[in-house]
C-alpha cells in the first residue's frame, strides 16, 4: 500500500513536471512564435478610395445600413 | 593559423551570402498569397488567442441569429449589420466582397493600448470598433455570414516592410484569385509591401515560415478536406 501511494506521488509529481516544460514539438514551437506578434495599429481605415468602382446594388445596400446606423443612435439633445 | 588573407576570404563569403539573400529573397517572400496547403501548420483551435476570439464569437451567435431572424431585436449598431447580410444575400460573391470590404471600413476606428493586442469578434467590433486585426475578422465572419466557405476565406497577419510593422487583412479566395481586402481602399490583388507571415481562419492556421525553411508539418490534428486548388 505504501509503495502504491510512493508511485502515484511520484508519477503526479512527474506529471507537474512534463507540464512545466517548454513546447517541444515544431508545431507548438511556431505557434508560441506566432502568438507573441503583436498587430499593432499603425494604418487609420479609409472609408472612401477614388480607385474604387462603384457598384449600384453596393451602394444602395451601404446608403441603408448607413441610415439604419443613424436610426439607432439616439438625437443629440438640444442645449 | 588565422591570416588576414582568410579573414579578408570570410568576409567576403558573408557580404556574397548576404547579397544574394536580399537579391532573392523577396521573390518568395513578397510574392502575392496562395491558398495552396503546402504552409498548413495546425488546427485553429491550437492557436490560443483565436481559441478564445471563437469561443466570445459562438457565445455572441445567439445575439446575430435572433437580429438577423428579426430585425426588431438588433440593438444599436446590429441594425446595419443585419442590413447588410439580408439584403446582400442576394449579390453575386464579387458584390459580396465589395460590400463586405466597404461597410467594415466605415465603422469605428478604435485603437487599443499596444501591450494590449486583443482580437474582437464581430460583435465586439460592430459595438465597440476596433484596430486593424479587428476590421480583418470582421470582415471574415461576414463573410461568412454572406455564404463564402471556411475554405475560401482567411485573416493573414503581415509584416509592412515599407513601414515596418505587423498588420492584419482579409483574404478571399473566389474565382480563381485571391483578394486582400485591407482597411484603406478597395479589394486589391496583392499587395507589394506586404510579407505574409501566417494566416488563420476556423480551420487552420498556415504558416508562411514553412515554406521558407523547406519543413513539411506532419501535424497529427491538422484536419481531412482542407485541400486547396
Amino acid at each position: 500500500m505504501k509503495s502504491m501511494i510512493l508511485a502515484a506521488a511520484a508519477l503526479a509529481a512527474a506529471s507537474t513536471a512534463a507540464a512545466d516544460q517548454p513546447p517541444t514539438s515544431d508545431v507548438e514551437a511556431r505557434l508560441a512564435a506566432l502568438e507573441k506578434i503583436n498587430v499593432t495599429a499603425y494604418k487609420p481605415q479609409q472609408t472612401q478610395s477614388g480607385d474604387e468602382a462603384r457598384d449600384p446594388q453596393v451602394e444602395a445596400i451601404l446608403e441603408k445600413a448607413a441610415q439604419a446606423d443613424a436610426d439607432a443612435t439616439p438625437p443629440q439633445q438640444q442645449q | 593559423m588565422i591570416t588576414l588573407r582568410s579573414i579578408a576570404a570570410r568576409i567576403a563569403r558573408i557580404v556574397l551570402t548576404f547579397a544574394l539573400t536580399v537579391a532573392l529573397y523577396p521573390a518568395a517572400a513578397f510574392a502575392g498569397y496562395s491558398f495552396a496547403d503546402a504552409d498548413y501548420l495546425t488546427a485553429s483551435q491550437n492557436f490560443p488567442r483565436w481559441a478564445a476570439l471563437m469561443a466570445r464569437h459562438a457565445a455572441q451567435t445567439a445575439e446575430l441569429d435572433a437580429c438577423l431572424a428579426d430585425g426588431a431585436q438588433c440593438a444599436g449598431a446590429l441594425r446595419a449589420f443585419r442590413t447588410v447580410v439580408v439584403d446582400g444575400a442576394s449579390l453575386d460573391a464579387r458584390r459580396k466582397i465589395d460590400l463586405a470590404n466597404r461597410f467594415i471600413n466605415t465603422r469605428r476606428w478604435s485603437i487599443e493600448p499596444r501591450r494590449d493586442d486583443d482580437w474582437r469578434t464581430l460583435d465586439e467590433f460592430l459595438h465597440n470598433g476596433g484596430d486593424c486585426e479587428d476590421f480583418a475578422i470582421a470582415k471574415y465572419f461576414l463573410l461568412r455570414r454572406l455564404g463564402f466557405a471556411v475554405d475560401d476565406v482567411r485573416v493573414a497577419i503581415t509584416w509592412d516592410h515599407r513601414v515596418h510593422a505587423y498588420h492584419a487583412v482579409t483574404l478571399v479566395h473566389w474565382n480563381g484569385s485571391v483578394y486582400v481586402l485591407d482597411v484603406d481602399g478597395p479589394p486589391r490583388f496583392g499587395q507589394a509591401n506586404y510579407r505574409f507571415l501566417f494566416s488563420i481562419n476556423e480551420s487552420g492556421v498556415w504558416d508562411r515560415a514553412l515554406r521558407r525553411s523547406g519543413h513539411r508539418n506532419n501535424d497529427v490534428h491538422r484536419p481531412q478536406g482542407e485541400e486547396h486548388s
